[in-house]
């Protein structure tokens, strides 16, 4: 696969082979300078469809492990592809085009607190170049699902951190992503908001989304009954 | 586009209003000092044209040779006009002169008044410090007893004049280093405000060019319309300005001329510009 098909945009639409595994890494370490080692050696697959959860302690290398997923940085070495998709090939302007097929949920909702919720979700799809009636048809629907129907034109800011978590998923949802990474998204919820978040998650996961979730939260891994990618001190403890 | 700009400016019209008012009080401040040194150098430079040289020559020379020396002087680079004054003539003018005490003129002997050769240049300012080695050279030459300026202020002047050319040549760096330096030190505040933003689409998956294209079309706007706005200002401010130069150097009447069309374009449209390009390269910095 040349540099030049990356560059069309008939690639981006339709170009990336997706087999049985959406994600595959082999090897990957990240190394932060000096020589701070948050991955190291860290290969596994995932599953089109698949829901994982990416466990280990705080520092354990799971947000770094995400961020590269997400293309936010590069592995120091090793390789990974998503689809037949290489990321060591994939330059930094295409990473646009990667990360429009995904959705990412911050434990710190990363949103525009003076926008409202509609308008939050909405630049979701904008910047995917879906807008006019179809892209307000699919936001108040995404958003009546969630449940936030009512506060779809109260400014962000107001919202308490559960609402706030859920206008993220929905913006990170309403794009229809193939694969679904959330970072802690429970992090700042208390149990009964974790819990529904996660049947959120899970709901989402069975309409054919893949999910990512990294968690330092063993209770709401422990009840569930999926794979779980656990990290210690960056290394792979347990898959 | 045009809706994308406008919900632009809507989003953050605090801090673009900001940044439009310190544009323009910087650009006014540009221009008032650039102005004001521009003013003061073409001044000088229009007293010190009427510069001229006066070359004495010997008592008693030969017709032929002041023929020579007149042509030797006609000869130099940029030289408009070569006018020869006779003795008669500096009698004549001395007499004007102490018409008032005329027994001063009395014991006078006329043998012993020089004539004298008076050279006017196209340009002194450009011209003089051309023909220096030459004067230096001619100031030797059999029948020429001294070479000196008309009227010594104007030669002084004429010193002047050439360092505030340099002075102006210096200032204006100045002034545009410091003006460069605040627009940069400016734009760039206004867009780290909106840094979490620019991050935020970026992650959504927004090319550069979708989140810049607005911000750099406002950025263009605020730029040239502060340029124009100091401009206006300074227009306002011109009438004063007129009466205020005008009066410094009383028999100069010179026009007060703010900025010619063609640099008021150039202006407008490079401050726009480099507000453009702040922005870009502040959106590629803060894209994740």
């Amino acid at each position: 696969m040349g540099d030049l098909q990356y560059n069309s945009p008939k690639f981006w639409g339709k170009g990336i082979a997706l087999g049985r595994v959406l994600l595959r890494l082999e090897k990957v370490s990240k190394i932060y300078p000096p020589s701070i080692a948050a991955l190291k050696n860290i290969s596994f697959e995932l599953e089109r469809g698949e829901f994982i959860f990416v466990t280990g302690p705080s520092g354990a290398g799971k947000s770094t492990l995400l961020k590269l997923i997400f293309g936010l940085e590069r592995p120091s070495s090793g390789r990974m592809f998503y689809g037949d998709l290489d990321y060591a090939r994939l330059h930094r302007r295409h990473l646009v085009h990667l990360r429009r097929r995904m959705g990412f949920i911050f434990q710190d909702f990363r949103l525009l607190p003076e926008k409202t919720v509609f308008e939050n979700v909405y630049l979701g799809l904008e910047v995917l170049g879906v807008s006019g009636s179809v892209a307000r048809e699919r936001v108040e629907r995404i958003l009546k699902r969630l449940g936030l129907a009512a506060r779809q034109n109260q400014k962000v800011k107001t919202l308490s951190g559960g609402e706030m978590q859920r206008v993220a998923i929905a913006r990170a949802v309403v794009r229809e992503p193939e694969l679904l990474l959330a970072d802690e998204p429970t992090g700042n919820l208390d149990p009964e908001r974790s819990q529904e978040i996660l049947r959120i998650l899970e709901e989402l996961n069975a309409e054919g989304i893949t999910v990512v979730l990294a968690t330092h939260d063993e209770s709401l891994v422990r009840e569930r009954h999926r794979r779980v990618i656990a990290l210690q001190e960056g290394r792979l403890f347990h898959a | 586009m045009l809706k994308k700009v406008l919900l632009e400016f809507k989003t953050h019209q605090g801090s673009y209003g900001l940044t439009f008012f310190i544009l323009t009080f910087s650009v006014t401040l540009f221009l008032f000092f650039s102005s004001l040194y521009y003013h003061l150098y073409l001044f000088s430079r229009e007293a010190a044209r009427s510069l001229a040289l006066t070359v004495y020559l010997a008592p008693d020379l030969r017709p032929q040779t002041q023929k020579r020396l007149l042509q030797k002087f006609r000869a130099l680079p940029g030289v408009k006009e070569v006018r020869l004054v006779a003795k008669r003539e500096v009698l004549r003018e001395l007499q004007r002169i102490f018409r008032e005490d005329p027994e001063i003129l009395q014991n006078l002997d006329l043998s012993k008044l020089p004539d004298f050769l008076e050279i006017h240049f196209q340009d002194p300012l450009r011209d003089l410090p051309r023909v220096q080695p030459q004067l230096r050279k001619l100031e030797k030459e059999p029948g020429v007893l001294r070479i000196r300026y008309a009227q010594s202020w104007l030669g002084r002047l004429w010193h002047l004049s050439q360092l505030l050319r340099r002075l102006l040549y210096l200032s204006m760096a100045l002034l545009l280093a410091s003006l460069l330096f605040l627009v940069v030190v400016t734009v760039n505040l206004t867009l780290e405000k909106q840094r979490e933003e620019i991050e935020i689409l970026s992650l959504l998956g927004a090319s550069p060019g979708y989140i810049g294209r607005p911000k750099m079309m406002v950025a263009f706007v605020l730029g040239s319309g502060a340029f124009l706005a100091a401009f206006a200002l300074l227009h306002l401010f011109e009438s004063y300005l007129q009466g205020a130069l005008a009066g410094v150097i009383p028999f100069l009447n010179l026009r007060l001329s703010l900025l010619p069309t063609n640099y008021l374009i150039l202006g407008t449209g490079g401050m726009g510009f480099f507000c453009a390009l702040l922005s870009w390269l502040a959106v590629q910095r803060y894209f994740s």
